[in-house]
């Protein structure tokens, strides 16, 4: 019995030593930080790549979109495409949800389900969001009808 | 600007220093793109961000902050002396010190002993009370913090570090800050 809870004890004072206290606040969302402190969300793809440590043109390599278009993101002076957030998301190990987020494609308080096929984008839709949105297209055209 | 701190080293050359414009800056430009970095790449990560910038300005509260000799700002404690006891009323380390990979262990911890020494210089014996976030909460239960029952207005319960022999014992087991700058 000792040695099956070892581990246990031995992983609980890791995390503990690990762990720094915090107090006073929930604290900010994401949403809210890039709000409150980034300039556009697009200097926040610029952050990804800083501490991913790449060059504007590694980056840009890597995604297949031109260093222009890459600095526009950047900047702010144009907004990702899906498909180009997807590979941004991909590219930095990013999470997607978060990037549609803070680039207002869906809600903050939407969930892994609510959210449906935005959430699985992958550039271009597969044949399950494909048949989803053909179901939904039915349904509403079903419901139009009554 | 350079956002890496350097790993691995102790909190012996910590300096305390009131917060002012300087940490705002540092809050702004290296605190927030690595939260910002952190919460887009680890899920797991669940440091909370709280509003420093705001925090420091208000003259509501007192304040210390945790540097280096690089001026790297590493932890930020906001606090009010209360007739019986200290009022933590935000106590946080830098992101790049939270978690597993975290540089510097133990600036939170360290904070939080400078205000049971600040409580014990004013009378009250080492007594303070916080509203803890919920991943901190082990960690109060575990250091003698006890729970008063009562939360905040974001439904946060509040711990307090009884006067007396938790405080001492709070305090030698997490030294406190002891260099101050200015």
């Amino acid at each position: 019995m000792t040695t099956s809870k070892r581990p246990k004890l031995e992983l609980a004072r890791k995390r503990e030593d690990e762990h720094e206290p915090q107090a006073g606040s929930r604290g900010l969302s994401v949403v809210d930080a890039v709000k409150n402190y980034i300039a556009t969300p697009g200097h926040t793809l610029a952050i990804l790549r800083y501490f991913a440590s790449e060059t504007p043109a590694q980056t840009a390599s890597a995604l297949g979109i031109s260093e222009n278009v890459l600095n526009s993101y950047e900047k702010g002076e144009s907004a990702p495409t899906l498909p180009d957030l997807n590979k941004f998301a991909k590219h930095f190990k990013a999470d997607f949800r978060l990037l549609l987020s803070i680039f207002g494609h869906i809600g903050q308080d939407a969930s892994e389900t609510s959210m449906g096929i935005a959430a699985q984008f992958d550039g271009e839709l597969g044949h399950r969001e494909k048949a989803d949105l053909r179901k939904l297209v039915d349904a509403f055209s079903k419901r139009s009808k009554s | 600007m350079n956002l890496m701190p350097s790993k691995g080293a102790d909190l012996s050359d910590l300096l305390l220093q009131k917060g002012g414009a300087r940490e705002i800056t540092e809050f702004t430009s290296a605190w927030v793109p690595w939260f910002l970095q952190k919460k887009f790449t680890d899920s797991n990560w669940n440091y909370r961000l709280f509003e420093w910038d705001e925090i420091l300005e208000n003259d509501f509260y007192q304040n210390v902050a945790a540097v280096d000799p690089r001026g790297l700002l590493h932890g930020l404690m906001a606090f009010r002396l209360r007739s019986d006891h200290v009022r933590v009323d935000f106590v946080a380390t830098a992101p790049f010190n939270f978690g597993r990979a975290g540089a510097r262990k133990g600036v939170g911890s360290a904070l939080l002993s400078h205000a049971v020494q600040l409580s014990i210089a004013n009378g009250h014996k080492g007594k303070l009370l916080l509203a803890s976030t919920p991943e901190s909460e082990s960690y109060y239960e575990t250091h003698m913090f006890r729970r008063t029952g009562k939360q905040d207005d974001e439904g946060l319960p509040f711990f307090e570090l009884p006067a007396g022999r938790p405080a001492e014992v709070f305090t030698a087991t997490f030294p406190p800050i002891v260099s101050t700058s200015k």
